[in-house]
């Protein structure tokens, strides 16, 4: 066999079935070894699209995601979907062709330092140099890729390796090493510090599902009935209609969760890295706080706020060992009293669609089980509000690098590791533009998927920011020349619908989930929708503004 | 704050390209590198590093930890003379 072959047949042993990509010069060796092959590959339209449906592929099961790209330019155009896996602790192999290894350094045709670009976004990369290292290299990538905190990795394999001659076969896949457990010391001064605590609150993130802690989690909070705020890729680890859970906090979070956090006095960091869009100006956060960080990452312990007691290791484990009845009914009736002082409100006096109501409808329309996959930007927001969320496995967004483009081809990579399962890309007309090309994946492979396009014609959160902090000075946010976009689906084959006022949410949204194949359903919104409350860049989250009339106040203080 | 590490460094590819980028993007000057090829371990580095930054090197050493590569990363050092000395010039 070639080194092309023995690479799939390592692909095969660890389980790879699915691979995303778009072939081209460097690495034809594979793709013509892939016609002998059982993994099924899936052709994108682009190369970021690959990277994103493996991406979707491996946040919806847990599983790694693979996709392949050529030398060059098909190499870049994965980069940002590496970084975006990269800042969201996604497991993803990246294969990658690359020229000749005769040719490397000289500015081959199609030859770009993968390598050297991705350095800093992924958790470890490869130039593969010798064809007999293939079986070594492809068995490291996935156990990196999978190990501990979860992330990326790139296997860049020069055409003539790929081609080279080899007697070769995969190495045996080994059992992961469990995640090593927490000392007892540092469990002990948690245990302290939760038991003297008065008023404590859970604050957990991406890491609860990426550690497999979610039914640990839930266990701590009904055995210690401690509050909880989540972060984006929190959202789900505690089922959002749960009486503890009092929503998301930070920059968009609501008036409870961030009322919460800056009245604690006892912050359980479960699987965060306190960003910043969560924390709001760090050295005002939960300022009467002591912490306690459980995280499988030791470099996340102490990045930004130093804890008082640090549990490094598996999340389960930990939170299994700190579970403890707790007397604390005077803070739980507080954040109660928090939470049904401010309930969301979706009775908007107007004619025109209130997307937050639309999205909230949706939500408790969709089956059981059903995926969300959003974009970035207000329609993000507004999902992170105003959905149901039973998992964070089935909430998909792009949240570290925040990247546009994101939905769409996640959702095609989500759609086809669950045939059968509803699943609803959220998106934004903005976004929709960036990654609009694989409308034509959707349409190959006949996915069922719901693409609900929010349209205000305009960059909505960059214009809210420029309305709020920029004297309303627009710079660049008119949309308003987008196409048709039920006309754009139309083109691609997919069933397509408009509305614009609220009259038409019910029956649009029934089509939608009572479709059989994908649709698209193209709303038009109040281009003047703001996403509420929000924090501004640099204050402490109990400077939350909560409407444009409160903007105006704290803009004029006098007035 | 100044402080001095010595890592041992498997080999492999871009390996000390790859530590190098990680001491810059968290936040730390490198005053002084030295990088020899240790005896008793056939291609692996024995590196030495003096870096300054305002961030807590316990948190870099636990980032270059993270490496693939590295297989140990200690902190042998801290507020020395000679790193202040040569920011200062």
């Amino acid at each position: 066999m070639n080194g092309a072959e023995l690479l799939l047949r390592c692909l095969e042993a660890e389980g790879v079935e699915r691979i995303w990509g778009y072939p081209g010069g460097a690495i034809m060796p594979v793709y013509d070894a892939l016609l002998d092959s059982p993994i099924r590959h899936f052709l994108t339209r682009h190369e970021q699209g690959a990277a994103f449906a493996a991406q979707g592929y491996a946040r919806s099961t847990g599983e790694v995601g693979v996709c392949m790209a050529t030398s060059g330019p098909g190499a870049t155009n994965l980069v940002t979907g590496i970084a975006d896996a990269y800042l969201d602790s996604v497991p993803l192999v990246a294969i990658t062709g690359q020229v000749p290894r005769a040719l490397i350094g000289t500015d081959a045709f199609q030859e770009v330092d993968v390598l050297g670009i991705t350095l800093p976004i992924v958790k470890h990369s490869y130039l593969v140099s010798e064809v007999e290292s293939i079986p070594g290299v492809v068995r490291e990538a996935f156990a990196t890729a999978r190990g501990g905190r979860p992330g990326p990795v790139v296997i860049d394999l020069p055409k003539d390796v790929a081609q080279a001659r080899v007697a070769g076969r995969p190495e045996p896949v080994v059992d992961m090493a469990p995640a090593s457990l927490p000392s007892a010391d540092a469990l002990a001064a948690a245990a302290e510090l939760l038991r003297t605590s008065q008023r404590p609150l859970i604050y957990a993130g991406g890491g609860v599902e990426k550690g497999s802690a979610v039914d640990a989690l839930r266990r701590f909070v009904e055995a210690t009935g401690i509050p909880v705020v989540h972060t984006l890729h929190g959202l789900g680890a505690v089922p959002s209609e749960h009486p503890r859970f009092l929503g998301m906090l930070g920059m968009h979070g609501t008036r409870a969760a961030n009322h919460a956090v800056q009245e604690c006095d006892l912050l359980v960091a479960v699987g965060v890295r306190f960003d910043d869009r969560a924390t709001g100006k760090l050295s005002e956060f939960a300022p009467e706080a002591k912490v306690i960080h459980l995280d499988i990452d030791a470099a996340e312990l102490g990045k930004l706020r130093v804890p008082h007691a640090a549990v490094r290791g598996d999340l389960s484990s930990a939170l299994e060992t700190l579970a403890c009845e707790l007397e604390i009914e005077p803070w739980q009736a507080r954040c109660e009293q928090w939470q049904a002082r401010w309930p969301w409100r979706y009775d908007a006096p107007f004619d025109s669609v209130y997307a937050p109501a639309l999205l909230h409808q949706l939500s408790k329309s969709a089956p059981a089980g059903s995926f969300v996959v959003c974009d970035v930007g207000q329609h993000q927001m507004w999902v992170a509000q105003h959905w149901s969320f039973e998992h964070p496995r089935q909430h998909l967004t792009s949240g570290g690098l925040g990247t546009m483009g994101f939905g769409l081809p996640a959702a095609i990579g989500v759609q086809i590791a669950h045939p059968e399962a509803t699943v609803i890309n959220v998106t934004g007309d903005g976004s929709f533009m960036m990654n609009l090309q694989e409308l034509a994946t959707v349409r190959r492979y006949d996915l069922p998927i719901k693409i609900v396009v929010i349209d205000n014609s305009a960059l909505g959160m960059v214009r809210q920011w420029q309305e709020c902090f920029f004297g309303n000075r627009e710079s660049e946010v008119d949309l308003s020349d987008n196409p048709d976009f039920a006309d754009v689906g139309r083109a691609f084959g997919i069933q397509s619908l408009e509305i614009e006022y609220a009259e038409q949410v019910s029956a649009a949204l029934e089509l939608l989930l009572d479709s059989r194949g994908p649709m698209l359903l193209h709303v038009r919104i109040d281009r003047q929708a703001n996403v509420w409350p929000l924090v501004p860049a640099g204050a402490n989250n109990s400077q939350m503004i909560t409407d444009g009339i409160e903007l105006r106040r704290s803009a004029c203080p006098q007035a | 704050m100044s402080a001095s590490l010595a890592l041992d460094v498997a080999p492999g590819t871009s390996a000390l390209e790859r530590l190098l980028s990680v001491v810059r993007r968290r936040g730390f000057h490198i005053d002084a590198l030295q990088a020899v090829r240790a005896s008793h371990d056939h291609g692996a580095l024995s590196v030495e590093l003096e870096v300054s930054g305002e961030r807590s090197v316990e948190v870099l050493s636990r980032h270059l930890q993270n490496l693939s590569d590295c297989q140990r990363v200690r902190i042998t050092g801290r507020d020395f003379e000679g790193a202040r000395a040569r920011r200062a010039s």
